[in-house]
This record gives C-alpha cells, structure tokens and sequence, in this order.
C-alpha cells in the first residue's frame, strides 16, 4: 500500500516536473526562433526611447547627464512602441518614496489596446529596480507604469529588454508554477488513489 | 531601546495566555486547539468589563497574575497530560503567533490607514496610555466614543505591561486570526495531517481571497490593519467551528459562550452576526440530539441554547447601558449626544415598510433611499460590478460556499451528520438573507444619502459575513471527513484541490512585497516623517495644548496629530482638520480645500484660538492662502514658518503669535 502511494506520487510529481521541462523547453525554442529573426536581441532603451505620459522631466539641481522625472498622477506610463520577442524586462530606477504597485503592460501583435489580461508585476531587483518575467512574449509595444501613488521623484537610468542571465534562470518556476508543481501532483495522487480503489470495489460510491 | 526589553511585554502575555489556556485545556477539558479561542476572549471580555467599571489598570494585573497561577497550577498537577497540549490546531496557534511577533518586533510596522487613526488605532493607544477605557479618556474629540471594546481591549492585553507600539495591536488581531484557524482544525490529529495541512492553508488564505478583487497595486493591509471587519467574520466562523469541535468530544460546552459574548463587541454590526451564530448554535444543539431521543434532556438543552441568545445579549446590553450613559454625560456638558436613530426601531420600521404597512414620517422620507439601496445591494451581489473576491461578485462566493456545504453533505454519509450539515447550510443562508436586510435597513434609514447612494463601505461589511460563512462549511467538510474515513481519499484530493487553487489565486493577486511577508520599510517613511516632527514639536511645547493647522487637510492629519502627540492633546481646532482662510479667498467647491473649508475672518481665527486656551499653535503646513489670511497675526508675519525654521508659535496673553526656536526636521 505504502509502496504504491510512493509510486504513484513519483510518477505524478515526474510527470509535473517534466511538462514544466517541456514548457521552459519550448519557451527556449520559441526564444531561440526570435533570436533568429533578430527580434529577441539584449536591448537597452534610454529616455529617447520612450515616450511619457502623467510624467514631467525633473530638471533642478540634477547633476549632468542623469534624467529624473516626476510622476503628476497616479498613472504615470512609460511606453514603447516596437516588434520585440521578451523574456525579461528590467527597469531601471531610483525613486524618492515607495512606489507601491510597478506594472508592465505588454500588447501582443495585432492588439489595439493595453489591457489587464496582458499585465505583469514588477519584482524588487535589490538595487531600486524592478525585473519583469514575461516568460517570453512577441509583443508590438510595452507601457511601464513606475508607480501608483503620484509625485514620486524617479531616477531613471533606462529598460533592458533581454537583460541577459544565466541559462538555468529559465528553467527556475515562478510562484505560482512552484504551488502548482507543489500541490498538484498531491491533489492527482490522491484522487488517482480513490478512482483505483473504486474500480476495485473497496471503497463506496458517494450517495 | 534595546529589542528584548520592547517586547518583554509580549512575552509576558504569551505567558499569562499561555498559563489559561493551559489551564483550560488540562483542567477544563477543553481541547488544546480550541482554549486559545477561549482565552483571547475571555480575557478581553473581562478586560472590557473591568474598563466598563473604571479598574482595568488594577484589572490587567489581576488577569496575569490569575493566567500564570492557574497556568501553573494547572501545569504541575497535571503534568502527565502535557502531552494534550500539543495538537496540530494548538501548534498551529502558538508557532504562528510566536513566529509574527518576532517579524512584527523586528519590521514594527505602523498605522497607516484613515480608520486606525480615526478610532481604532487611538482608541488602542488612548486605553494603553491612560490605563482607562478610550471612551473616558481625556482627548479633544467633541463626540462621544462608544464603539465596541473588545478588539481594543485584545490590543491592550498584549502590550499592557510595556511600552505602547502599533506593532503589537497587529500583532493582537493576527493572534486572533490564528486562534479562530486552531479552532477550525479543532480535533483533527497528527495522523490526518493530510487533513490539518490543507486546511490550515485554506485558512491563511481566507482573509486574502474574500476581500482582494484586483491585483495589489498598494500595500496589501491583510494580516497588518486595525479595522474590524475581517477579525468579525473570522469569529463568527471561528465560534461555529469552535462549537462543532466541542460537540463533536467529550468535554464541557460552555466555552461558545465568551466567544459569543466576544463576537457581539467586536464592531457595532457584530451584534447580529453574534446572533446569527448564536442561532446557529442553538438550533444544531436543540434540534439535532444526536443518538439520544429527542426528548431526553430537553429541558437542558432549551436552557444551553437560551444561554447562546443571552451571552452576546447581555454583553451587547450592558455595553449599550454604558455608552448611551456616556453619550447623555458628554451631551450634557456641550458635546455631541446619540443621533443615530436606533437599531431596533429601524428594523421594525422598514419591514413594515416592505410588507406595505404605513411608517412614520422619517423613514416615509427615505422610502426611495431605501429601496435604491437594496436594488443596488442586488446589482452589486449579481454581476460583475460587485466584484468583491478572487472568484467574483457575491453570487458566484455564495455559490463556492453552497458547494462546499454539499461537499460536506456528501462525504458524511451518516444521516445524522448529513441533517446537521442541512440545517447548517439552511440557517446559514437565512442568516445572509437577514444580514443583508439589516445592510439595507442601515443604507435606507442610517447612513446618510449619499453615503447610501454610493453604497459607502458596502463590500467591507458583507465581506464580513463571507468569510464567516465560508469557514462554517470548511468546518463542516473537516468534520465530515472525518466521519467519513472511507471516502477520506477523496475528501482530501478535494480540500486540498481547494488549497491550490486558493493559494495560486492569492499569489497571482497578492505580490510579496506589497503584503504583510514582504513589506518595505519606506511604506512607512511618511508615518516615520510625521512621527519626528511631532516629537520635535513635543520638546519644545512642554506638555502644553496645541492648536493645529494643516492647510487641505481632510481629517486624516489631524486625526494622526491627535494620536502621534497623546497624551498631549492636539486640539479640535475649528473642525477636526481642514482650510482655514478668508471667505474672500474660498478655494473652489470641488477640491479638498474647498470641501472642508472654514471661513474665519481674522478677528474670528484669534478669536477661536483664544478660546480654546491653546498655548502653542503647531502649524503642521501653511500655505499662501493663509499666509494671505492671517499673516498679520504672526509677530514674523509667518517668515520663519516659510523658511522652515520653525513649526511652532506661541501664544502671548494678547493673542500675539510668536515663533518658538525649534530644530525642524
């Protein structure tokens, strides 16, 4: 009985590691199609690059060649227009209070408008800046929202589209692929369990 | 100040909270996983009771020392059973509440939000420095405070022994939290981890996923707030969980009546989520015997259930006794008396109303009001605009926990269980039927229009009742399953199916750095700000009443000043925070300015500080609007305050303002 519950655990939590394999595998891939087409090169966009909106330029007292801004609401964007295959954005920034939520809103080709399905969450890099995992996405513009609170004073040193790193990175699941690597094949074993023992007849149908 | 000497005062209430649930557990025969519930309530309820009275000081000292005493007494002779203390409920408890106050001791997060410092977060900080209840405490306030005491006096007994920090009134509510998540694992064993694990995650998502609906852009105030709303709904779940766990063992039924008397204090609306529990209680102990004949015991039974009605009854009563005393005092010497019409009445009121009976000339005048509200409850329970959960509006949550109800209905397999989970289900969703009609009595003939027009708060308190009721059915399926070991397979691929999908929902809504595991400390800088220059305003005003100006204020600044500076007292100043300026010069209707406007001439502004016996004006921020009004009064004609020398002026017998040399931060 033991030895069955272990098997069948292997074998689901196998299975769920090797289609999680199989999707990094063919984000590669995919990736890989891009570079070929030179749409998924390392690329670094600068204040020239962008375009701004609820943001003003920041010009007191600022030594040369540094470009700060100021956000005027609670809806400053950054926004890029270009055909890009992304994996990793990196935002880089000093801000002067908490910025609270940092979104990146990406449209894919043939999409007219930003919206909430195409939205990924900035996580802290350690150093002020923001990364964002797309996971590989073809997009044709990306928008940037540096914060959510209004007037808050932003150093901006550029984005990096592709910032390069480690090749095992992709291959390291996000929170929620960990949860569902985690749990799911728990939540399989056991109902795979029930479905055998019924078959067998040794456990009741519910009533 | 060193770390360990700040939380000595939390140590010492884990000890005393310890001590009686200990006691409870060893000598009461309460399980381990249901006596932290217990303690936590009691121990409130009778510390309000004691502030009620006027001796919660002496009070205070009295509960710890009888907690150690009972807690050792209780652990020495009995110290052969020590092993009923550690279960998977109980554990749960203490290691999450021992691990929080160590993060909360170390991040020590701060209040933030319009509420904390409006009531609840003062309230805590007034009961802590004066020692006394917060509605008796000295303060500038011209109303009368009278909400329910018991979230306060929780915060209060944590930190009673020590100095005063926000920290550990989170603290005091996440122990809360955790007890009614023991509670619900309630008699589960170490052998059905494959039970207790999933729950307990289902738990620590419940609070996230009832009232999180978009993805969190600002900080997540889950596990880190003040309000009383999602600490409601835990304990109404919480007390029917406790109670299943009490029936379902050996042991005494008492302990459901403090947590029942507990829930009708927590916040003004609990009241009726205390009864319908209480309701709840009642009808599983009166109407569903078990093995016994209906008959037998009958008697005894009606008076348990009665006791179930009478608990939160009375302590709503007395506390109501208490209040409506103070109101009538403080309307007496000037201040402002009760003016809300009263709950009972309105009730009455408005379901003559619906059944087409005629009603008085007050609520004849707010017929529309009302009915606009409950056509807008409706809209907002149906579709997608009322949006309120991680799975959607209202109907698509009820629908979650109807399911769940049949999930448990299923798996239980003996009759007996399967009508006490029936009568759950249908009680349940007769209570929400009552709970939403008494949220539609108060938006039709309490609120204000347009309060009621934008259905102010609305998903704040039916969230409450989601919560609790969802956790009702979730412990309901662990007793079930339970009961039901041939189909235990099944049941935990489903509970912990729940736990997944629950657990993925949060984590693609809620992001780390902006909840209670990941926070920055730069959320607070503001708060950090504030705090200095309040202290630095303090050193140079000895103790002595200040008069506030904070220019476009809405409030919020002068409800902060009030509670960074206590027990100096921050006076009402005009209104309680807002615009000062010459009628001439009123900024337009639709700003902030504009909206909390007060319109003193010169003469009339001297005048009110003059009046308020104000030693020191505290000019928090001043603008070229009062600057242009009142510039005249000010020795410097307001020079040092704009060039940021100074935050304080003094006030000489002729009513001339002079500035005080001050370091600004």
């Amino acid at each position: 009985m033991f030895r069955r519950t272990i098997k069948r655990l292997a074998a689901l939590y196998l299975a769920a590691a090797v289609l999680f394999l199989l999707g990094c595998g063919v984000g590669c891939a995919r990736g890989a199609y891009y570079r070929g087409r030179g749409l998924a090169g390392h690329r670094t966009l600068t204040a020239q690059d962008v375009t701004y909106q609820s943001i003003r330029p920041y010009d007191t007292d600022i030594p040369e060649g540094e470009t700060w801004f100021v956000s005027t609401d609670t809806d400053p964007q950054l926004l890029w227009e270009g055909d890009a295959w992304v994996e990793r954005v990196v935002l880089h920034v000093q801000q002067h209070k908490p910025a609270t939520g940092v979104e990146l809103y990406y449209r894919a080709p043939g999409q007219t408008e930003f919206d909430t399905r195409h939205v990924v969450y900035g996580v802290p890099d350690g150093s002020g800046g923001y990364v964002f995992d797309l996971r590989g996405q073809h997009v044709s513009g990306l928008r940037i929202d540096p914060d959510s609170v209004g007037g808050v004073l932003t150093k901006f040193d550029g984005v990096e589209l592709n910032a390069p790193r480690p090749g095992w990175k992709a291959f390291v699941p996000t929170g929620a692929e960990g949860v569902l690597l985690a749990l799911a094949p728990l939540t399989l074993a056991a109902l795979w369990a029930w479905g055998e023992e019924l078959m067998a007849g040794r456990r009741p149908k519910l009533r | 100040m060193a770390l360990e000497f700040a939380c000595f005062d939390v140590v010492l209430a884990f000890a005393a909270l310890f001590g009686l649930a200990a006691f409870f557990t060893l000598r009461c025969r309460v399980h381990s996983a249901l006596s932290p519930l217990v303690s936590l309530c009691s121990i409130s309820l009778v510390l309000a009771a004691a502030g009620v009275a006027g001796v919660l000081r002496p009070a205070v000292w009295a509960v710890y020392l009888v907690c150690f005493v009972l807690g050792a007494a209780a652990l020495w002779q009995k110290r052969q059973d020590w092993k009923a203390l550690c279960t998977p409920g109980a554990v749960l408890f203490w290691a999450m509440s021992a691990a929080f106050a160590v993060y909360f001791a170390l991040r020590q997060p701060l209040f933030t939000d319009f509420d904390e410092m409006s009531f609840w977060g003062t309230a805590a900080k007034l009961t802590h420095e004066t020692g006394g209840l917060y509605t008796v405490a000295p303060v500038s306030w011209p109303w009368q405070a009278t909400q329910s005491p018991c979230l306060i006096t929780l915060g209060y007994f944590v930190q009673a022994l020590g100095r005063y920090g926000d920290w550990k009134v989170y603290l005091a509510y996440d122990m809360l939290a955790f007890a009614c998540f023991a509670a619900l694992l309630g008699r589960v064993e170490w052998k059905q981890y494959r039970l207790a694990v999933p729950l307990a995650a289902v738990c620590w998502c419940v609070p996230y996923f009832f009232t999180t609906y978009n993805h969190t852009i600002f900080l997540s105030t889950v596990y880190l707030s003040a309000y009383g709303d999602i600490p409601s709904g835990l304990v109404l779940g919480g007390t029917v969980a406790l109670w299943l766990a009490l029936r379902e063992g050996e042991g005494p039924r008492w302990p459901v009546l403090p947590v029942l008397a507990f829930s009708a204090l927590i916040k003004s609306n609990t009241f009726v989520l205390a009864l319908a529990a209480a309701g709840l209680v009642a009808a599983d102990w009166l109407l569903t015997p078990g093995t016994t004949p209906w008959k037998q015991g009958l008697v005894r039974r009606i008076g348990f259930a009665a006791a179930c009605f009478a608990a939160p009854l009375a302590a709503y009563r007395g506390w109501g006794r208490y209040t409506l005393a103070l109101a009538l005092k403080n309307a007496e010497s000037g201040g402002m008396g009760e003016t809300s019409p009263d709950v009972v009445t309105v009730a009455i009121n408005g379901i003559r109303m619906i059944l087409g009976l005629p009603v008085g000339d007050y609520y004849e005048a707010r017929r529309s009001q009302f009915y606009t509200a409950c056509s807008d409850m409706l809209h907002q329970y149906l579709t997608s605009d009322g949006t309120l959960s991680m799975i959607g509006q209202g109907v698509v949550v009820t629908g979650l926990i109807l399911a769940l109800f049949f999930a448990a209905w299923l798996v239980a397999g003996q009759r007996g269980l399967r009508v006490r989970i029936g009568l759950f289900a249908l009680f349940s969703s007769l209570c929400f039927l009552g709970y939403n009609l008494m949220l539609a009595l108060s938006y039709g003939f309490i609120f204000k229009p347009f309060q009621a027009e934008r259905l102010e708060d609305y998903n704040r308190y039916v969230y409450t009742y989601y919560i609790g009721w969802f956790l009702i059915a979730l412990a309901l399926v662990g007793l079930a399953l339970r009961h039901a070991p041939r189909l235990d397979l099944l049941g935990h691929a489903g509970v912990l199916a729940l736990a997944t999908v629950m657990l993925l929902r949060v984590n693609q809504m809620v992001l780390p750095q902006l909840s209670v595991l990941g926070f920055s400390d730069a959320e607070f800088a503001d708060r950090q700000i504030q705090q200095s220059r309040a202290e630095a305003v303090a050193a140079v005003t000895d103790g002595a009443r200040l008069f506030y100006v904070y220019q476009g204020d809405n409030g919020l600044h002068w409800f902060t000043a009030t509670y960074d500076f206590y027990p100096q007292i921050v006076d009402y100043s005009g209104d309680g925070g807002g615009t000062f300026g010459l009628e001439s010069l009123r900024p337009g209707e639709d700003t902030v300015e504009g909206y909390y406007f007060h319109p003193y001439t010169e003469a009339a502004f001297a005048a009110l500080v003059q009046s308020t016996g104000c030693e020191y004006l505290y000019l928090d921020k001043v603008d070229d609007l009062f600057r242009e009004s009142y510039g005249g009064l000010f020795s410097d004609g307001l020079a040092a305050a704009r060039q940021g020398e100074t935050l304080v002026y003094h006030v000489d017998s002729l009513g001339h303002y002079s500035p005080v040399e001050m370091e600004v931060p």
